[in-house]
């Protein structure tokens, strides 16, 4: 590894991973094999997402002594998985989706909760809980999140993870996924309203 | 003027993280200034933003994780030695 790593605990797993420490390989499947699977889900769709997992993890491998530590571990995995994706569609089909959001059904009730002027009705009402910290300390919160996340369509539970979860910058997002900034945006903000469905109704009736 | 409905469906994430271009987050900033009720879904928006940053992640089990990593341990060190066997 020469260039500059980006940060110490990933540096310092880099290298148990070069050393060749069994612990360290666990470590790093256990904290990315189901983020990576997000991401090949989102390009070949949910059937074939792990089998593209399994085929990255083999080329992390041959490339892993070659990591440079330009990019984060994350960014550099999720691209490696993202190539991996994106090629597999290329192999398997004809045709490469087009680089659409695709039609949203959900969004025409959100729109529900306007008058013909496109004024709320009602607004929104207050909310109990204002922390983050607050909803995620409760058991049945954390249940509901995972439950709404886990029914968004595959390409927007991964545009907003990589972007709300991960962090990652807009212009990363868009090449691990090979979707444009404009569609990329699209997705979140979707995803990001439907969570929002899911807190508000939480908010009212403590259920999801 | 912006209405409501545009502002939560097409420009609420964008004016959060900043990606609205200037002419349209005067729009908004406009709106906001006068609509209590967009106000109050943009700062709960943001809270929905902030669960999912502090959102712990989910792990592999270990029951998976363990033969998948004894799998790729076992495949690198093969690298390993036969990137050395060709020096």
């Amino acid at each position: 590894m020469t260039g500059k790593p980006h940060n110490l605990a990933e540096a310092t797993l880099i290298q148990r991973l070069l050393a060749g420490e069994q612990d360290a390989f666990e470590e790093l499947v256990k904290m990315y094999h189901l983020p990576m699977k997000r991401v090949a889900a989102a390009i070949v769709g949910h059937g074939e997402a792990e089998e593209a997992v399994q085929e990255a993890w083999m080329a992390v491998i041959r490339h892993l002594p070659g990591f440079r530590g330009d990019a984060s571990l994350k960014t550099w995995l999720f691209t490696i998985v993202g190539n991996e994706a994106k090629s597999r569609l290329r192999k398997t089909r004809r045709e490469v989706p087009l680089d659409g959001v695709g039609e949203d059904g959900s969004l025409q009730l959100l729109s529900d909760r306007f008058d013909a002027t496109g004024h709320w009705l009602p607004a929104p009402a207050l909310w109990d809980h204002d922390s983050p910290e607050g909803l995620l300390s409760f058991e049945d919160f954390r249940r509901c999140l995972d439950k709404v996340l886990e029914r968004l369509p595959d390409n927007q539970r991964a545009a907003l993870s990589l972007c709300d979860m991960d962090g990652l910058p807009l212009e990363e997002i868009c090449n691990i996924l090979g979707v444009s900034a404009s569609n990329v945006r699209v997705l979140v903000h979707r995803a990001r309203l439907k969570v929002y469905g899911m807190v508000e109704y939480y908010e009212e009736t403590g259920t999801c | 003027m912006l209405s409501c409905r545009e502002l939560h469906q097409q420009h609420a994430s964008n004016y959060l993280d900043g990606y609205l271009p200037w002419r349209k987050r005067l729009a908004v900033g406009m709106h906001l200034a006068m609509c209590s009720a967009c106000r109050r879904f943009l700062r709960q928006l943001r809270l929905v933003k902030a669960v999912l940053r502090e959102k712990p992640d989910a792990t592999l089990a270990d029951s998976e994780a363990r033969p998948l990593a004894a799998r790729l341990h076992a495949a690198f060190r093969q690298w390993q030695k036969n990137t050395s066997d060709r020096l």
